[in-house]
């Protein structure tokens, strides 16, 4: 049994996003697209005014002597260095970087990105980043420069083919901890 | 069947894992892929030909999860495995069912 546009359109607006409630489907047909290699990466930001947003809406962090407590003032000492050496980013830069991509005069359809501040028990700190797609072997594009300008930590921005990026956010995701 | 982990009342869950398979049309402008085939080896597969699907953003998600929009657990758990070679016997009869119905009903 078929289910598309034409035959069974009905089954076919269920199951799509129907869970898999109204039947097994047993094979999915897709188009294909003419494809090659794409530009994009995940790059990692040190954010310089976590301690200023805490502040302000209230967070304190006490110093304990125990080793929780220790960390959290380790790493907000390694995120100070890192800022005072210049290495770090405003969240508020990070945020209108990523808003100002809905601007309808910037629209391109070959720009994708997400942004991510991400709290890491481990550490007890915040991550910051970016997850940029361009689908044309293009590097830097202009549309995602106020975002590619950031300054970071690291990134791994490089043209790929799709599967190098879908490996690489499964690598960031693994099983059981997404 | 693994009690609990479907997202209806008594319902049960049917493992396609196996069901992986990938086969290109002859003018490649479609291809045919098996519900439990992952992402990560549509792409791989395709991107020998310079083509490439809509698809997930997570190479070891499912196709047949994400494309009806939805998944409840990991199959990959090993302690689960003879459980789910049994839903997968379940699955070929129950299709095989499906399929007779079906034509009778036709």
């Amino acid at each position: 049994m078929n289910a598309n546009q034409q035959t069974h359109p009905d089954l076919y607006y269920a199951l799509r996003g129907g869970g898999n409630n109204f039947g097994i489907v047993t094979k999915f047909d897709l188009e294909t697209y003419r494809h090659g290699p794409i530009w994009g990466g995940t790059s990692v930001f040190a954010v310089e005014d976590l301690e200023e947003i805490k502040a302000s809406a209230g967070v304190h962090d006490r110093l304990l002597w125990n080793f929780q407590s220790v960390t959290i003032r380790l790493v907000s000492v390694l995120q100070g260095v890192i800022s005072r050496l210049g290495f770090a980013a405003k969240s508020r830069d990070i945020i209108h970087a990523f808003t100002n991509l809905a601007h309808e005069e910037r629209e391109d359809s070959y720009a994708h990105a997400y942004i991510f501040f991400s709290w890491i028990p481990e550490i007890r700190a915040y991550l910051s980043g970016t997850t940029m797609a361009y689908t044309k072997p293009e590097v830097n594009p202009s549309t995602l420069e106020e975002l590619t300008s950031i300054k970071k930590l690291y990134t791994t921005n490089r043209v790929r083919n799709m599967s190098d990026f879908a490996a690489e956010v499964e690598k960031m995701n693994p099983v059981r901890k997404r | 069947m693994i009690p609990g982990s479907s997202s209806i009342e008594n319902g049960v869950l049917v493992d396609l894992s196996r069901m992986n398979s990938l086969e290109l049309a002859e003018d490649e402008s479609t291809v045919s892929i098996g519900p439990g085939a992952r992402w990560g080896d549509v792409y791989l597969a395709l991107e020998e030909r310079g083509l490439l699907v809509v698809g997930g953003r997570v190479s070891s998600v499912g196709v047949g999860g994400l494309t009806l929009g939805g998944t409840l657990i990991d199959l990959r758990d090993n302690k689960k495995a003879e459980l789910y070679k049994v839903v997968y016997l379940f699955s070929l009869v129950f299709m095989e069912w499906l399929v007779t119905m079906y034509e009778a009903l036709r």
